[in-house]
């Protein structure tokens, strides 16, 4: 154990991450897909004044926004006699990695070159730099800390012991392991261990628990080595626990909105029985507001089930936030200046007692931690009683390596629309058509995929035979991936625009014949990517039918002994029903995506591939 | 050139560059200066860019009140005082689009807008509006002619409930309730009836017993079609209209019922800047009277300003 000491978490990991970090636009509102997307729409302009862009994760944007405001309105926005304004945009940590790898060259699609970045935790900055072959990103001050633990609900974690026995990763395993389940705890209406991880190399939270569960399973706490993760018994360790995984995901606000729509129905219990996730999000989560950010209509109510923050017995890892003023070419000097002066007006008692607030320990010291961060928010501001160092590199890219051999598999059936609007044009005026997009962008995830996890390929329209019942065919039957890669990918490739949308027909088939062949040690899952809306030609039964469909999504999702096949949905193009892909997705609990400018699909298509 | 002719001719340079200033000032592509007020002397005349602007429900009221002013979309208002960082608007609207407004500045981090010069001036209620012999039909369906109820007649066969077959499905129409305040008002009080409270939230809306219930409800409103006020005005086919009972009564023909709990829908002037204009407020409140709005009884029962964010969201994810 070493003293408190967050920051370098990967360093090397860019290796694997810097290739799939980035990720397109996406979803809104509960239960929707990442926000890793471009940053902030709105279009800075500072005026006569210095600017100072800074792009931050998003788990912070509503506190930085805040100071931002107050900054700029304050006497301390000043270099000499010219004022300073400073402008906040939301960016995931690997997305911002990427761009700035690549010299943040797109501001259409990336947001507008930074000038200080903020990402969830300093590892990322040693990624950017070892990537880009030169210090983009120096180290930056930390200035507010947020610890990663397991939330649960106080109902299971009380089972369990909580908060008398000190819980960790070893009572995951053993409850994974068994084959009872919460039936052991006179519980069989929660039916199997269910753990909400997201993907280690999108995610920072991800990344934390993979390392953190490592260091579990060799009892250590420090100096983690390459040779460790190689023991038959870490590896039995790591793959138990993997095992319980719900699904993956990009960022874990997808699962707090999953979790709380599925409270809002009186079903959280058998939706997760534990996520990994920041602190600071149980705070949130408990006082109604799941993602940490209000949008339009969001009323905060606390949940029915509220969670508490486990904190690893064995040890846990900090995010640190830390205020990173890049030394990168479009930075000027004055605005590393300014960049100064708001990095100084962040770290006043002040500011710092602001940042608490919003959930998270100051990164001043001189500012003790106090409310929200306080036991009837389900945290305990005494923990976590053990820190555990950050590997070096080379054990970091090891444990991506690991885990992506130990992470459960999945069972996934792509669905994809062929209907003739799908040979629109992507682009005006340019020749490719938005299914050449999303074939390329098919074709690019699949090599996401590890060779025993099963994929299957279908494609709707209608008019696809000559009977008109038919809405769909299957161009390949779901099985492992490792000998059919190349057939699949020759699929993809051949598939052409036919004719109209029967998008619940194919649904509700793909659904059902996924939880007919439910295999419950994989992530049983349903990729739907669409251009339009349901267009069956009996446009008299669609609302019966939806309603029909989003029923039998639930029920199917639900309840302790359900076989939950997730549905997950990609809104491709200006016309696609994006409503309606979003109420099927929160159906089962999945997520939906928004590719509404086809040129993402690429990036949409890999945070999709995430959940796997 | 003697004083007089001198005189007429800076008359009529000012009133061409007032016509210009009012233009400018005025008219973008979702507005238009209302035509009883073009061409009259405001009792809050824009010589400061001030604008004088009303939703469409208000328009009769806004004409008598002598003022010029512009109708305006509801989403084209919100817009514009969501963006503008010291907007000068004096908004003739319905509640609680001033505190919609004030909620998508700070989601927009603009400062906040005075809200001491707010002044309710009256209220009206919510009605469901259809053909005299179907509201007979439908209070016998719904006795306790609740929004559950009526929500579940819809999308039904008329003839199920003892109505003719000729009439087919039971349909519902409104407006648009992200640029109309008669719209947000009906679904609004929609969804507040049917979930029983005014401090609705996304959450509730997300139930699905809930989302199943407004597919139902607003079947109709998914397709493409005319203004269902101007269906009834011209007597072309059309069910049943939920609408503000002051713009139905002038039409014959059609009965109407006060779904429950009865809605009413407040009538309101804000100034974004500056203090109310005693004038025309005394001049709205008097022109409220004569248009059937009361000026005495509260408004009650419609979601709050959270809750119709929530509304709008809803009806952008169901109907879209």
């Amino acid at each position: 154990m070493t003293k408190l000491r967050p920051a370098l978490l990967l360093s090397t990991a860019a290796l694997l991450a810097g290739c799939v970090m980035s990720s397109g636009k996406s979803g809104t509102g509960s239960g929707s897909g990442s926000g890793n997307g471009s940053g902030s729409a709105t279009t800075f302009s500072p005026g006569k004044c210095i600017g100072v862009e800074m792009a931050v994760s998003s788990e912070k944007i509503a506190v930085l926004t805040e100071l931002a405001k107050n900054f700029n309105d304050s006497k301390e926005a000043k270099v000499g006699k010219q004022c300073v304004t400073v402008h906040v945009s939301k960016k995931s940590s690997g997305a911002a990695a990427t761009a700035l790898i690549n010299g943040w060259s797109n501001p259409d699609t990336d947001g507008a070159q930074p000038v200080v970045w903020s990402p969830a935790a300093s590892g990322w900055a040693g990624i950017v730099n070892q990537r880009a072959g030169k210090t983009l990103a120096p180290e930056g001050k930390p200035f507010m800390l947020t610890p990663l633990v397991i939330a649960m609900p106080a109902k299971m974690a009380t089972v369990l012991g909580y908060p008398g026995k000190s819980l960790g990763f070893k009572d995951i395993v053993e409850l994974a392991n068994d084959p009872q389940g919460w039936a052991k705890y006179n519980h069989p209406e929660w039916g199997p261990f269910r753990l909400g991880k997201t993907n280690p190399n999108f995610s920072t939270s991800g990344l934390n628990f993979t390392v953190a569960q490592y260091y579990a399973a060799t009892g250590k706490t420090r100096d983690l080595t390459t040779e460790d993760l190689d023991r038959p018994d870490v590896v039995k360790f790591a793959t138990s626990v993997e095992n319980s995984v719900v699904h993956y995901g990009d960022i874990t606000m997808t699962f707090l909105n999953n979790w709380f729509a599925a409270d809002n129905r009186g079903s959280s219990l058998s939706y997760a029985s534990a996520v990994a996730v920041e602190e600071k999000s149980v705070i949130d989560y408990n006082l109604g507001n799941p993602d940490g950010e209000l949008s339009a209509g969001e009323r905060p109510r606390a949940p029915r089930e509220p969670l508490v923050a486990i904190y690893p017995s064995e040890g846990t890892l900090y995010s640190d936030s830390p205020f990173i003023i890049l030394d990168a070419p479009w930075v000027t000097a004055e605005q590393k200046q300014a960049a100064l002066l708001f990095q100084n007006y962040v770290l006043t008692p002040e500011n710092q007692a602001k940042v608490l607030t919003y959930g998270f320990r100051p990164g001043n010291p001189a500012v003790a931690i106090g409310s929200p961060i306080e036991a009837k928010n389900g945290v305990d501001p005494k923990q976590p009683s053990a820190v555990l160092d950050v590997p070096s590199p080379n054990v970091m890219i090891k444990v991506l390596e690991s885990w992506a051999t130990q992470r459960k598999s999945a069972r996934v059936m792509l669905v994809v629309d062929v209907s003739g609007s799908m040979g629109e044009a992507a682009v005006k005026d340019q020749p490719e058509t938005k299914l050449d997009l999303a074939k390329r962008a098919a074709i690019s995830a699949l090599s996401q995929f590890k060779d025993d996890d099963e994929v299957g390929l279908r494609i709707f329209s209608t008019g696809l035979t000559s009977d008109p019942n038919i809405a769909y065919v299957d161009l390949l039957p779901v099985g492992p991936i490792g000998p059919q890669r190349e057939g699949l990918r020759n699929k993809i490739d051949g598939l052409s625009p036919i004719q109209g949308t029967p998008l619940y027909d194919v649904t509700a088939s793909s659904f059902a014949s996924m939880t007919e062949s439910f295999d419950p040690k994989k992530i049983n899952a349903v990729v739907l990517l669409t251009d339009g809306k349901n267009d069956d030609g009996k446009r008299s039964d669609d609302v019966q039918q939806l309603n029909e469909l989003i029923q039998n999504l639930q029920s199917g999702s639900e309840g302790g002994s359900a076989r939950p096949v997730r549905l997950f949905t990609i809104g491709y193009g200006k016309d696609a029903d994006l409503a309606t892909l979003r109420q099927l997705a929160e159906a089962t609990r999945a997520a939906a995506y928004d590719a509404s400018n086809p040129a993402t699909i690429e990036q949409v298509f890999t945070a999709v591939v995430s959940n796997f | 050139m003697n004083a007089k002719r001198l005189l007429a001719v800076l008359a009529a340079a000012a009133m061409i560059a007032g016509a210009w200033f009012v233009r400018s000032r005025v008219i973008d592509k979702n507005t238009s200066v209302a035509t009883g007020g073009a061409t009259t002397q405001s009792t809050s005349a824009p010589t400061t860019g001030r604008r004088v602007v009303c939703v469409a429900e208000l328009d009769e009221v806004c004409r008598a009140s002598g003022s010029i002013y512009a109708i305006e979309s509801v989403s084209t208002t919100l817009a514009t005082l969501a963006s503008e960082p010291n907007p000068d608007i004096v908004w003739i609207t319905t509640s609680p689009l001033p505190e919609m407004a004030d909620a998508a500045r700070a989601r927009a981090n603009q400062p906040p807008l005075p809200v001491d010069q707010r002044k309710a001036l009256g209220s009206t209620t919510v009605v469901v509006a259809a053909p005299t012999e179907r509201v007979t039909v439908l209070k016998a369906a719904c006795p306790d002619l609740s929004w559950k109820c009526i929500g579940e007649k819809t999308n039904r066969p008329w003839k199920e409930m003892g109505g003719q077959a000729g009439w087919q499905d039971v349909t519902f129409r409104h407006r648009d309730p992200l640029t109309s305040a008669s719209g947000l008002s009906v679904f609004g009080a929609a969804l507040a009836g049917r979930t029983g409270r005014t401090d609705i939230g996304t959450g509730d809306l997300a139930a699905s017993d809930v989302r199943s219930w407004t597919n139902q409800l607003e079947n109709a409103n998914k397709q493409p079609t005319s203004d269902p006020l101007t269906s009834i005005v011209v007597g072309t086919r059309f069910d049943l209209v939920g609408a503000l009972v002051t713009e139905v009564t002038s039409i014959g023909r059609v009965a109407t019922l006060e779904p429950t709990p009865v809605a009413r829908v407040g009538a309101t002037i804000m100034v974004t800047s500056g203090t109310l204009p005693t004038d025309l407020v005394q001049s709205l409140l008097v022109a409220l009277g004569k248009n059937g709005w009361s000026p005495t009884v509260a408004p009650s029962g419609l979601p709050d300003a959270v809750g119709m964010e929530a509304v709008q969201r809803l009806w952008q994810e169901v109907i879209r």
